[in-house]
């Protein structure tokens, strides 16, 4: 009985060599618990070594090895071959993010947005050595779906927003800001609110809702953003608003 | 670097959109039902559609109030919801240009209606 | 600047060596293929389609009340000059409109739980309900409205 065999179309990417990125395509044997990236690692180290992409765990949590596939954000380790026979399968790197080669993109504007948001708990005094802060499980409900976020980056490259204004700060960096406004913890205040209800904040979210739809972890930054635009305007008339 | 914020302009903006898109999905499909279609194709009788009774309607100050609330909530959505959508496909002109298009074709159309409302019967 | 951070810190990979990576790391400027979404993203798949619909019944809705204004403005003509807007076309045109129009309904007031937060205690209220009480809303809105206006007519 002949092996089932797909073709992988990759995106080949040499930025000494080539003027723009081009599609390569590897046919590869099939077998139906085979992931996008067990696609890769085959070609890697059986057809082409030097097939550039980032991976690390494997299983969807580490947030390494995002790509399009198929014109749609994915982690690579969360693909299954399966559901997209009879192929070609067409791999390519994340969309609004420069690529360096590849599928390689280069992510350093996504850093500096997560930093901008300083997200970690913030106390108005000191407070190290003064003992545990405690939670109810009731308030660490109320953030505990904004951080599941594994910065896979998937959001930025649904969100149509990035693309016309490349310093939106964007879904990830926003439900991660709304992670400790939310966290009864956090004692930032206005500190945090401003970076995000700047011009390149919330502002330039128009809720298309693709970054929600396409996060593997369900994070649901679209609602993040959402709340957050309502929290900082309208939210002020409830008088028993806030945190 | 990252503008300071918080830009309280486009807060307003947007939370005027939000107001406004929540009065028109509750109040627009009445007006059109009753206006557009019941009204012409005689099933019920709409009150524009004769003259004494739509200025009557017209010549009462509350009527008038909401009947400007509700085109000024229109018309900011309609500026709103273009001025991101032409962004979004490329239209040339910036946010911050598109949106003084917009929001000012708004406020023009928003005088006129009130303009109107005001000098009715 | 940052393909030359990115590529000093990359990784060396399968196949590759420290030598081949550390060669590149002296470049200025970053070749980097900017690899933007196209201006026809919205036609890449059925949500961003819906999306454009949704943003686009804004147009219909204030077409048609720009219709409403003129009849507005016929009647400041006194009772000779008054035509209502009574055509099987204009009839027709409102309900395309219509539906343009209850699909902005029906697609912001079911967003409406997304963006509403309302705190009760250490809870918040559910979306669900929110949403329920939304469309309770405009049931009532619909019943009140277009009672007016036909009250109105009598």
């Amino acid at each position: 009985m002949p092996d089932k065999t797909i073709t992988l179309s990759v995106t080949r990417f040499d930025p000494d060599l080539d003027p723009e990125p081009r599609q390569q395509s590897y046919e590869i044997p099939f077998k139906d618990d085979m992931v996008v990236l067990d696609g890769l690692n085959w070609i890697k180290t059986h057809l082409d070594g030097s097939v550039s992409y980032r991976w690390s765990c494997r299983m969807g949590i580490c947030g390494s090895c995002g790509m399009n596939v198929n014109g749609t954000p994915k982690l690579g380790c969360s693909a299954f071959l399966r559901d997209y026979l009879p192929g070609p399968v067409v791999v390519e790197p994340l969309p609004n993010f420069p690529v360096v080669r590849d599928l390689v993109i280069d992510m350093s504007s996504f850093m500096e947005k997560l930093s901008a948001v300083k997200p970690w708990i913030i106390r108005e005094q000191g407070a190290i050595g003064t003992g545990e802060f405690l939670q109810t499980p009731a308030q660490t409900e109320q953030y505990r779906q904004f951080s599941m976020c594994i910065n896979c980056m998937l959001c930025y490259s649904a969100c149509p927003v990035i693309a016309i204004e490349p310093e939106f700060i964007g879904p990830a960096a926003i439900a991660l800001a709304r992670r400790y406004e939310l966290d009864s913890r956090d004692q930032a205040g206005d500190e945090r609110l401003r970076t995000i209800t700047a011009s390149d904040g919330i502002w330039d979210c128009s809720f298309v809702g693709e970054c929600s739809a396409v996060c593997p972890k369900g994070v649901d930054p679209a609602r993040a953003i959402q709340q957050t635009k309502f929290d900082s305007t309208l939210g002020v008339l409830l008088p028993w608003g806030g945190k | 670097m990252r503008h300071p914020g918080p830009n309280r302009l486009e807060g307003l903006f947007w939370a005027l959109f939000a107001q406004s898109a929540v009065l028109t999905a509750l109040v627009i499909p009445a007006h059109i039902l009753v206006q557009g279609v019941l009204g012409p194709l005689g099933i019920v009788p709409a009150f524009d559609q004769h003259y004494s009774t739509f200025a009557a309607g017209l010549g009462n100050w509350l009527v008038k109030l909401y009947l400007f609330i509700v085109f000024g909530a229109t018309f900011w959505v309609f500026a709103h919801r273009v001025r991101y959508t032409l962004l979004e496909v490329g239209v040339p002109g910036g946010k911050q240009g598109l949106g003084v298009v917009t929001y000012g074709l708004a406020g023009l159309a928003t005088l006129v209606a009130a303009y109107l409302l005001l000098t009715v019967p | 600047m940052s393909a030359r951070e990115t590529v000093g810190r990359r990784e060396t990979g399968l196949g590759e060596d420290a030598a081949s990576v550390a060669s590149t790391g002296g470049r200025e400027a970053a070749p980097a293929h900017p690899n933007r979404l196209p201006t026809d993203w919205w036609r890449r798949n059925p949500r961003y389609v819906l999306y454009m619909l949704r943003e686009f019944t804004a147009v219909p809705i204030a077409i048609w009340m720009v219709w409403f204004l003129i009849e507005i403005g016929r009647a400041r003509g006194g009772p000779a000059g008054y035509r209502p807007h009574q055509s099987l076309a204009f009839v027709i045109f409102s309900v395309v409109c219509l539906v343009f129009a209850v699909w902005h309904s029906f697609t912001f007031l079911r967003l409406s739980g997304l963006i509403v937060r309302i705190p009760l205690g250490e809870r918040t209220v559910p979306a669900s309900a929110i949403v329920a009480g939304s469309f309770g809303l405009l049931i009532v809105a619909t019943v009140v409205v277009g009672g007016l206006l036909t009250l109105g007519g009598r």
